[in-house]
């Protein structure tokens, strides 16, 4: 049994729904813009990949806003960090179009919730600074639950009344796309037959800069160069917020409700580099074995993939590993399926990452398109042998290889599959 | 004719919980500001003590403290001319 989706929200920097998002990919329009945090005009961080619409960088819930038509009641936006609130967003889009209502998931044991965000780092600031100012004696109630890693869990499973099974997941960059794997698992193990699948992340200086710190990010300021994926300039990822959920559920269920599937999930693999805290194995060996076990989950090969979903960030040693990685598995046997890199248009969302992809897989198949590289000027020597369109393509793909890789050198990739390519 | 501290505590409870739909003026002087009509709950009642703390050199240590402070606005306005800085109170 091979799980479907059949519904995608996003809350990115290139769009707030499907059609801003879609029309973002294929026009090549990114979602990059000059920020200043801290009121400190000299630090390295210059753009970002900002979420239009909201405004959420107070730590204090009631001076935040988002779009209309969402409604989320004082009881749970205070329980929320700013993330959560793109995940309530991203999540109600996916139901609406999945053809669920919320209170159809409140108390179905069949129903499960799979989340990534690495908490809130602002919130967590905040509210230990308010306890210590206080000589601990007093702390915000909802403090934990609105800012540690688990928030998008502890906070959506009880808003939504999941009884099948909440979970987090913290791989880093890497974790929407194991949340989603182990979703596929459990459906096909037959524990559930729906799953929603979510990833968010804020973006504000206690998220951000600390990756400054560690050199990941680009200090351009030009947000149509700064994040240029596979490019011989490119000098870090530039960072991101945002939330995209996926709806996925088995085949039968979906059949049962007369929901069309949009793409399926047609295998996942994961693997190691045992190598770094932080930077990807030279040659992204771990990567490299990933890609090959989603294959063979999905029960295909490495011809059968049109379109490769690169993780690539635009730093300069995960690009060429990826580069290699992808060079090795399809070039050493001739094969030379697109490649694109999607974050030179949204920056690099961190843990929503996969998902992300996965979603714009299912517009890729539904809109007939495949993104290119739209910031590629030249390509740095490890990309011989890809092909890199710098241009979205104008034909649908069948079949999909999305890629992710977080520190610690976990590497996750997934398969899809467009309807009337299914596996399963 | 209203007292300048009554009147900037309504203003203040109306601006730290963003109140809609409600006036400075149209709270009551001696209705329970936690569970009366405010809908206001005990994690509301932390914000606004942080808030009060700031604005009028207070300390409210504990919740059984915090409990009788904001019984009402009038009861407010009694513990904070009793305990606050007065220098800060309004005029």
């Amino acid at each position: 049994m091979k799980p479907v989706v059949t519904g995608v929200g996003f809350i990115t920097p290139i769009g707030n729904d499907r059609a801003s998002v879609e029309l973002s990919l294929r026009e090549g329009r990114h979602g990059i813009e000059r920020v200043e945090f801290l009121g400190n005009p000299d630090l390295p961080v210059k753009v970002a990949g900002t979420v239009k619409g909201f405004q959420v960088e107070s730590p204090r819930w009631r001076d935040w806003t988002w779009p209309s038509g969402v409604d989320i009641p004082k009881d749970v936006i205070r329980g929320l960090a700013p993330h959560g609130v793109y995940a309530i967003c991203a999540v109600e889009q996916a139901l609406a179009q999945a053809g669920l209502k919320a209170s159809e998931l409140a108390g179905d044991p069949s129903t499960g919730l799979y989340c990534a965000s690495a908490g809130s780092a602002m919130l967590l600031h905040h509210n230990v600074a308010q306890m210590r100012a206080a000589r601990g004696a007093r702390g915000n109630p909802l403090g934990v639950v609105s800012s540690i890693a688990g928030t998008l869990n502890f906070n959506l499973g009880a808003h939504y009344g999941i009884t099948g099974s909440v979970c987090g997941f913290v791989s880093a960059c890497a974790s929407s796309s194991h949340a989603l794997g182990y979703a596929i698992d459990d459906l096909r193990l037959g524990r559930l037959s729906r799953a929603i699948v979510i990833g968010a992340e804020e973006l504000n200086a206690d998220s951000l800069l600390p990756f400054a710190h560690m050199r990941a990010l680009s200090g351009r300021a030009d947000p149509r160069i700064a994040s240029c994926p596979f490019d011989v300039r490119r000098d870090g990822f530039v960072g991101a917020g945002g939330a995209v959920a996926l709806v996925i559920e088995a085949p039968s269920a979906a059949a049962r409700r007369g929901a069309r599937p949009l793409a399926e999930a047609s295998g996942w693999g994961q693997a190691a580099d045992g190598y770094s805290i932080a930077a990807s194995h030279p040659e992204g060996a771990g990567l490299r074995l990933a890609m090959e076990r989603a294959l063979a989950d999905a029960g295909l090969g490495p011809g059968d993939i049109d379109y490769v979903s690169a993780h690539a960030t635009s730093t300069p040693i995960g690009d060429a590993a990826e580069a290699l990685a992808i060079a090795r598995l399809f070039g050493s046997r001739g094969l030379r399926p697109l490649v694109g890199a999607t974050k030179g248009l949204t920056g690099h969302s961190l843990s929503v990452s996969g998902v992300m992809q996965a979603g714009f897989c299912v517009l890729s198949f539904s809109g007939g398109f495949m993104p290119g590289n739209p910031h590629l000027g030249v390509a740095a020597k490890e990309c011989e042998g890809l092909e890199l369109p710098r241009d979205t393509v104008a034909r649908a793909p069948a079949r999909i290889l999305s890629n992710s890789s977080g520190f610690g050198g976990s590497n996750v990739c997934h398969v899809f599959a467009a309807p009337g390519q299914f596996t399963g | 004719m209203t007292d300048p501290l009554t009147a900037r505590l309504k203003q203040l409870i109306v601006e730290t919980l963003r109140l809609e739909g409600i006036t400075p003026e149209e709270i009551p002087d001696d209705e329970p500001l936690v569970g009366g009509g405010l809908s206001l709950d005990s994690i509301d009642a932390l914000e606004l003590v942080v808030r009060l703390e700031k604005e009028f050199g207070i300390k409210i240590a504990s919740s059984e403290e915090a409990r009788r402070a904001l019984a009402s606005v009038a009861a407010l306005a009694a513990y904070i001319r009793e305990r606050g800085d007065p220098s800060r109170l309004p005029s």
